[in-house]
């Protein structure tokens, strides 16, 4: 790649980690269409360095993140035990998986998280829940305790203090983190919507808990595939340098900017653009396997 | 159950992110920049054509530490990526460590059942 085509890389991811962090939409649903519709890149290296960004991006915001005091340690060690798990499968599954194959998958995951995206915009999360959640005494108690003996209950700080928040269903959640270990690592993708709806749904964890734990966990499972796809040469110096600083730049100016523009808009037309990539990656698989049968 | 150990932790584990990521970012920005700059690629970047999973990065850890060693621009931006990579390890090498302090057996196990599958998945023997 000569001078003038890292730059643009560079921009563009910039841009990519900007408009990912602002929208909660993630780096990697952007950086592997780009990658692959607009700089012609062949698509085992854009999920290589896709990855190797969303470990950038991850890392930079899980650090401003953990001051705040919403991220839960304790969950994310025991779900990152499920999703480290499904990145090495994940991975193993790659190797044997068509390039047209994975190309669907990404552009179902690309549509379905711009979908989720979306839908946020119409039910807006308030950024620190007023009331707090009372402690569901419906629970059964067996399901209960697994979360108890784990210690995974904790508190999220607001204006009035700490509000202390329980957790459920712990073994659910733990099988959906596996699916979103091989989803991220198949694709590139953090797959931040399957971990916070694993986190938001099942375990009933206050919103802000579930996205800044998610976050926090999206760099440990994406560096165990990345490191694999390094050894298989997928990782390209060219490609992951300018992609990697570009997003990470860009997800800090995000971080910057959040809290003082209203992101709505911005959140539509993103997703719409990130559904379009996917449904152009669809399209581009099913035309190439079409020709290969021809 | 917010105490102040879960800060402490929290703010070991937000310093060691923060010093890799920003350590690996800077690697990675000198090397482009040494490569913009001297246009002195001993090892010219590979057109980016189709992956060939039947290719496997020659002696890959030994040719990077020559790299390195020789100030190779597209080694350093290597050495930035494998820097990054080891970030998340780091991290919960530091949560263990911190749960062995704070004499928590469960949580020191699991950070370390994570610390392995992650060293053999970067190590590339997993996967």
């Amino acid at each position: 790649m000569d001078l003038s085509a890292t730059i643009l890389l560079l921009i563009t991811a910039i841009l990519g980690g900007l408009l990912g962090s602002l929208t909660g939409l993630g780096g990697g649903v952007v950086i592997v269409p780009v990658l692959v519709l607009l700089f012609k890149v062949d698509l085992p290296y854009a999920v290589g360095a896709s990855l190797v960004a969303v470990v950038a991006t991850s890392c930079g915001a899980a650090a401003a993140f953990l001051r705040e005091g919403f991220t839960n340690v304790r969950i994310a060690l025991v779900l990152e035990l499920a999703t480290v798990a499904g990145a090495l499968v994940g991975a193993g599954i790659a190797a044997f998986t068509p390039r047209a194959a994975v190309a669907i998958v990404f552009g179902v995951v690309a549509i379905w998280s711009a979908w989720v995206a979306a839908k946020g915009v119409t039910n807006p999360q308030p950024p620190v829940a007023p009331t707090p959640v009372p402690p569901t005494p419906d629970l059964p108690p067996r399901k209960a305790s697994l979360a108890e003996r784990l210690r995974l209950s904790s508190t999220y700080p607001t204006a009035d203090g700490p509000v202390p928040y329980a957790v459920q269903r712990v073994p659910a959640a733990f099988f959906t983190m596996i699916a979103a270990g091989i989803l991220s690592s198949l694709v590139g993708v953090g797959a931040g919507f399957v971990k916070v709806f694993a986190m938001d749904r099942l375990m009933g964890l206050p919103f802000k808990v579930s996205t800044t734990t998610s976050n926090f966990m999206i760099g440990v499972t994406a560096s165990a595939s990345a490191g694999v796809y390094l050894h298989r040469g997928q990782l390209l110096p060219s490609l992951c340098g300018p992609v990697a600083l570009g997003a990470l730049l860009g997800s800090l100016l995000g971080a910057r900017l959040l809290p003082r523009l209203n992101v709505r808009p911005l959140r539509i037309i993103f997703a719409v653009v990130v559904a379009v990539a996917g449904v152009q990656m669809i399209v581009r698989a099913v035309a190439d396997l079409m020709g290969a049968r021809a | 159950m917010n105490h102040p150990r879960d800060e402490s932790l929290n703010r070991t584990i937000s310093y060691t992110l923060r010093s890799g990521t920003m350590l690996a970012a800077a690697i990675i920005a000198l090397g482009m920049l040494s490569g913009a700059l001297t246009a002195r690629t001993t090892t010219p970047i590979a057109p980016i054509g189709r992956f060939d999973p039947s290719i496997t990065p020659d002696n890959f850890p030994g040719n990077l530490v020559r790299g390195v060693a020789d100030l190779e621009p597209t080694a350093l931006v290597m050495l930035g990526v494998c820097l990054l990579l080891a970030t998340p390890l780091l991290r919960v090498l530091a949560c263990g460590l911190q749960f062995i302090v704070q004499r928590d057996l469960l949580y020191a196990i699991i950070a370390a059942i994570i610390a392995i599958t992650l060293s053999l998945g970067l190590a590339g023997v997993l996967g």
